[in-house]
């Protein structure tokens, strides 16, 4: 059974709709990432779970128990503030100790507890410093402690590693992980950051104008977006908006500028317009025509840009469709500016995206 | 360029040199009368720790000031706290009764109290016909009434400070506490109040400062009857003619002054409260 059960929440501010009926369950323990850009609802979604923000309908569960009305105070949720939202007249352990204190446990109890948590975080020799004498990552790592220490039944985490840099951003992704892993705690994490939520997650809430697009595992939101919003938001995709599409034995085909596309598995009912789409790194050049190929396109290099393990390229299409496609550095040397080549990939590698 | 020179070294030196003329020489010369008046020496010094007269009047100087002090900050408290996080429209209205005192003179206000409070005034005569008090209540020329006039007077004074902290607090934090399970009193005594400590604390001494050198509203509330040091300076000075003592007196008080401001410098750190 699912922990937490949201259905048709929605959220107007006056006018303005902040949220169009969300519906969505939270399993116990899962990792979900609310992912979107700014304005898209993901922090007002946050902020209703939390109790902070009231929705204007519908209906809220924890474990069964409708939570729709009750205070943020009674929740027992965890959460991490964007900026941290350290009390800064409190050192470390005051802030850890703080909603222990307010559970009324015993000193001996809350000893044991704040000194545990601490020492999970790794800030057992800062715990007598003020939060003023910490740097951002032991900041984020003061308000992990601090949220975590009670044992929430869930912990939200609004954008918090935003205000890191690159490197300790990366470090302090494993370490969600890790104390997400030792604590078995349920976290649902906001973030604008499509790499950190693939990098972190069970599964993936893609919000976009105060709707709910697609929840599913990193992989699926990945590989088999249900829009075009979602194919288009994360990573670099070729979408080909092709002709009079339609179903022939399994495959789905349609013209683009004469050509046959095809792609397999569609997923869903297609009718009228249909757009096949591809990931760059899906794509194939070669100097021939490929025979073995379903899918294929003459282009143009324009540009290439060498990244390293892998180069990217742009290209274009005689009847001017820019591609882009992507080939690792193993696969010998760039083809230079100018050259046409072929571009293919198979219909295994197409996405359908219904318009 | 050597003119140009000669322009900014004087502008520069302009404002120590002002300050020296208008300040700091009349300063030494009320401090050189406190040890020279009538004849050279700490007559006047020892005379105002030891006249009884004297230690009379600055511990009731010391008395009101302490609770116009407490009752001006504990107001203000409330004040700035319904004009920093009220609805728009309370706001606005917070702002009008924290701002059109500044419009009324200092006078005006006193004697507007004196109306009130008289014996044949706006309260007694109000109380008396509706048979609460056979008798009018004595209230003008009372500590109470000294004490309602500055306090009255001293109260906008102490809501910025406070303001100011209240609104340098980050709602997050405020909401952080929430969600940790916090009641709204476990939050105000824990977080809140302890985030405003330094406006309380600037509050408190600019009020106590202000309210020890309060000369008009003891004088008009007092009537003679409540003397307080700036009061008993002023006698001593213009009525009785002991300049000596008079000058030693008000050395007094501002070693005093200087003492707490000296200390609001130093603990609460005033550029923090203008941010």
């Amino acid at each position: 059974m699912s922990q937490i059960a949201a259905s048709s929440i929605c959220k107007s501010y006056g006018d303005f709709k902040a949220l169009h009926d969300v519906s969505m369950e939270i399993s116990k323990g899962e990792f979900l990432t609310f992912l979107g850009p700014s304005g898209s609802g993901k922090t007002t979604f946050l902020m209703i779970l939390a109790g902070f923000t009231e929705q204007t309908s519908g209906q809220l569960m924890k474990d069964g128990r409708d939570i729709s009305t009750m205070a943020a105070e009674e929740r027992n949720f965890g959460m991490v503030f964007q900026g941290y939202a350290l009390f800064p007249h409190m050192t470390v352990w005051q802030n850890v100790d703080y909603p222990l204190r307010v559970r009324k446990m015993g000193s001996a109890e809350r000893k044991q507890k704040v000194g545990r948590i601490i020492e999970t975080v790794g800030l057992a020799e800062h715990a007598h410093k003020k939060p003023s004498q910490l740097s951002g990552g032991q900041q984020q790592r003061v308000a992990l402690a601090r949220s975590l220490v009670f044992q929430p039944d869930v912990l939200l985490l609004d954008e918090p590693l935003s205000a890191l840099d690159r490197n300790l951003r990366e470090q302090m992704q494993s370490e969600l992980k890790r104390v997400h892993e030792e604590t078995g705690t349920t976290f649902v994490f906001v973030t604008h950051d499509q790499g950190e939520a693939l990098a972190m997650s069970d599964k993936i809430a893609i919000f976009n104008k105060g709707r709910l697009m697609q929840l599913a595992t990193p992989d699926r939101i990945y590989n088999a977006p249900d829009s075009r919003f979602v194919a288009e938001f994360l990573g670099q995709i070729n979408i080909f908006p092709v002709a009079s599409p339609g179903m022939d034995g399994g495959l789905l085909r349609g013209n683009l500028d004469g050509t046959t596309l095809s792609a397999a598995n569609p997923g869903h009912h297609v009718n009228g317009t249909a757009s096949i789409a591809v990931r760059p790194e899906h794509m194939t050049l070669s100097a021939e025509r490929p025979a073995d190929q379903a899918n294929v396109l003459p282009a143009r290099v324009i540009q290439t840009t060498y990244q390293g393990s892998h180069s990217d390229l742009v290209l274009q299409t005689p009847q001017g469709h820019s591609i882009s496609a992507s080939t690792h550095s193993a696969n010998g040397a760039l083809p230079s500016v100018g050259s046409d080549l072929w571009v293919g990939w198979s219909p295994e590698n197409s996405i359908v995206i219904a318009d | 360029m050597a003119a140009r020179l000669n322009i900014h070294t004087i502008a520069m030196w302009l404002l120590p040199a002002l300050f020296l003329a208008v300040y700091l020489a009349p300063l030494l010369g009320v401090f050189g009368w406190s040890v020279s008046r009538p004849e050279p020496g700490a007559e006047n010094y020892v005379r105002m720790l030891t006249d009884a007269d004297a230690l009379n009047i600055m511990l009731r100087t010391a008395r009101v000031c302490i609770l116009v002090t407490l009752t001006s900050v504990l107001l203000a408290y409330l004040l700035a706290y319904h004009w920093v996080f009220g609805s728009p429209a309370r706001k606005l209205f917070m702002e009008l009764c924290i701002f059109i005192p500044f419009w009324i003179s200092v006078l005006i206000r006193a004697f507007g109290w004196v109306v009130i409070l008289r014996n044949k005034g706006i309260l007694n005569e109000t109380l008396l016909s509706i048979g609460a008090i056979a008798e009018p209540l004595t209230l003008v020329r009372t500590e109470f009434s000294v004490i309602l006039g500055m306090v009255h007077f001293l109260v906008p004074f102490a809501v910025f400070p406070i303001a100011s902290v209240m609104r340098q607090i980050d709602s997050r934090v405020l909401l952080a506490s929430r969600g940790m399970g916090a009641s709204p009193g476990f939050t105000f005594w824990n977080v809140f109040l302890p985030l405003t400590v330094p406006g309380i604390l600037a509050s408190v001494i600019i009020v106590f400062v202000f309210a020890l050198g309060f000369f008009i509203t003891p004088a008009i509330l007092g009537g003679g009857k409540i003397v307080m040091i700036a009061e008993y300076i002023y006698i001593q000075m213009f009525q009785t003619s002991n300049w000596g003592f008079g000058a030693a007196l008000s050395i007094g008080v501002l070693a005093v002054v200087a003492a707490m401001a000296g200390l609001l410098f130093k603990v609460i750190r005033p550029e923090r409260l203008v941010k």
